[in-house]
């Protein structure tokens, strides 16, 4: 009996222990950034293609008003209705923070005090950008205008509002490579990083699986949409018939190429990938129409 | 300028969207036609201008101004009797309630759209260059119209 209930206690003590390990945060490496100095200039269309103001800038802002990141839009998923924080370098948003903070928030989803960020927030895409983009990402982050609107908090419930959880869907699901194609072509290989890593263009154009992990063996093969209405079109290029043209142009002007408007959520990302060269938008077009059919 | 042509031309393809809808959807009432088939034939003659500016087509002054005029042609058709209440935020259709709720809201948009139609045309035919910025200013009343008042996807 002493010597069950001793058994029981070490496998409870394992299972504490493992629990905590699996879920404990995994901060970038501290030398990440050694020898990189940011450039504000580039940091400029790190911002663009990564649509950080699609999230951050507040409700319904246009032209330059986007570029200030007081938060305040909401984002409705099956676990809950999640409030974009101010992220504006302000003391009611990042304000005091380094740029090694600002990483690991970006790429590992891990706040400056340990806690885990939810997915909602793209890190497991952005967690595949270089470091020197971050680092200028991070030194134009500092001439944008501070806001002082106050961060709301999110309307989710047990358990997901545990935070803790969340390092366990972490070790599963962020990525430490890109995974769908290897290529040797340096446009479509621009194409992917844009995509992939910066644009976290499969968040929405992938399907989940029961966790809200990204089925990658339906890469781009479109998906329910999280605001319950419709659904996201598949971007491969046996269900986009589009030309590589077409899809360029789309992601410039927001005309399909039948000239209806873009719509729904794909407006916000278009407004952001609108502002990039052309060059990056035609690498983005070759990317998708390298990936294999969706089936 | 081309008047009597763009009317014409306005009706012909009108028409020709109306047929198109008579027959896959015999109950759609009149008005969702209506206003459907105006929307057709503004992608049908945005699609004119847009292929040239993409390049995708030789830049052709007349037809550019033809379909800049057909696109003022649409500005110019009175709005009011085709959005009835009784068509909003139905099933049937894409265009939402809120259009009956905010009537005043809905055709300012069709002003802007007005003003980017006529700033089309005034350069549609003077080459290629100026269509670009042209049709993004029209393109965005297209978007903040579509945003606000029809069912997306
Ligand atoms: C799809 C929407 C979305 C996009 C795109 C997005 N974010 Fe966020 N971000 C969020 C949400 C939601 C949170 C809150 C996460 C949480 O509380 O767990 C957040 C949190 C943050 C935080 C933590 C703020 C704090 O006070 O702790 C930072 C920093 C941040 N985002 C920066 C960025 C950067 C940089 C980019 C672009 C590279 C970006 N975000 C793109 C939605 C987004
Ligand atoms: C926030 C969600 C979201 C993200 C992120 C997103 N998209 Fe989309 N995308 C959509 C939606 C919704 C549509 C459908 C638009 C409509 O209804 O008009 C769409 C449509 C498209 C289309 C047109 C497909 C068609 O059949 O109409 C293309 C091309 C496209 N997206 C490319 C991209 C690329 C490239 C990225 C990354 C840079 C991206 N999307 C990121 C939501 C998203
Ligand atoms: C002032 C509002 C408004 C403006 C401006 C507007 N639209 Fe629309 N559009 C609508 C609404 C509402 C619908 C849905 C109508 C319905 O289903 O009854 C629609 C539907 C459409 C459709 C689908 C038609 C169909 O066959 O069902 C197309 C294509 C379209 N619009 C193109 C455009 C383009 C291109 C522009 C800009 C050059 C534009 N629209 C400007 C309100 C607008």
């Amino acid at each position: 009996m002493r010597r069950l209930l001793l058994s029981a206690g070490a496998i409870l003590a394992i299972a504490v222990v493992t629990g905590v390990w699996a879920t404990r945060p995994d901060p970038l490496p501290a030398d990440t950034f050694a020898g990189v100095a940011g450039e504000a200039a580039a940091g400029e269309l790190v911002f663009n293609a990564a649509g950080c103001a699609g999230c951050h800038s507040a409700p319904e802002t246009d032209g330059d008003a986007r570029l200030v990141l007081a938060g305040g839009q909401r984002f409705a998923t099956e676990f809950g209705t999640f409030v974009a924080p101010n992220v504006s370098p302000s003391d009611a948003g990042i304000g005091g923070w380094s740029l090694s903070d600002f990483a690991n928030a970006t790429q590992r989803g891990i706040a400056p005090n340990g806690a885990h960020y939810y997915p909602v927030f793209p890190y497991s895409s952005y967690a595949l950008a270089e470091p020197q983009d971050i680092a200028d990402l991070w030194a134009f982050w500092q001439t944008l205008p501070p806001s002082d609107a106050a961060s709301l908090p999110h309307d989710i419930g047990f358990p997901y509002s545990v935070r803790r959880g969340l390092g366990l869907w972490k070790a599963r699901y962020v990525p430490d490579l890109m995974r769908t194609m290897d290529t040797t072509d340096p446009q479509i290989a621009r194409g992917q990083y844009l995509v992939e890593a910066l644009g976290h263009c499969a968040e929405c154009h992938t399907p989940r699986d029961a966790l809200g992990g990204l089925n990658r063996d339906a890469w781009m093969a479109g998906a329910p949409n999280p605001s319950g209405k419709g659904t996201i079109p598949a971007l491969t290029p046996d269900k986009l018939e589009w030309s590589a043209g077409d899809i360029a142009s789309y992601l410039k002007t927001g005309f399909t190429p039948d000239y209806d408007s873009a719509g729904g959520s794909m407006v916000e990302v278009i407004a952001n990938i609108a502002l990039l060269p052309d060059a990056d938008r035609d690498a983005i077009a070759a990317y998708l129409k390298a990936l294999p059919p969706a089936g | 300028m081309h008047r009597p042509l763009t009317i014409l031309a306005l009706v012909g393809a009108f028409a020709a969207t109306s047929v198109a809808f008579a027959e896959e959807h015999a109950q759609t009432p009149r008005e969702v036609k209506a206003r459907q088939g105006l929307m057709n034939v503004i992608s049908l003659n945005l699609a004119v201008v847009g292929d040239m500016a993409k390049g995708e087509t030789e830049y052709d002054a007349e037809a550019a101004e033809m379909a800049a005029d057909s696109l003022m042609g649409v500005a110019l058709v009175d709005q009011t009797g085709l959005w009835p209440d009784a068509t909003l935020g139905t099933q049937s259709n894409r265009a939402l309630g809120k259009i009956g709720e905010d009537r005043a809201g809905f055709l300012a948009i069709w002003d802007d759209f007005d003003a980017a139609a006529a700033s089309l045309q005034a350069v549609a035919a003077d080459g290629p260059e100026g269509l670009g910025a042209a049709l993004g200013e029209l393109g965005k009343t297209c978007k903040a119209c579509h945003d606000d008042y029809r069912v997306s996807r």
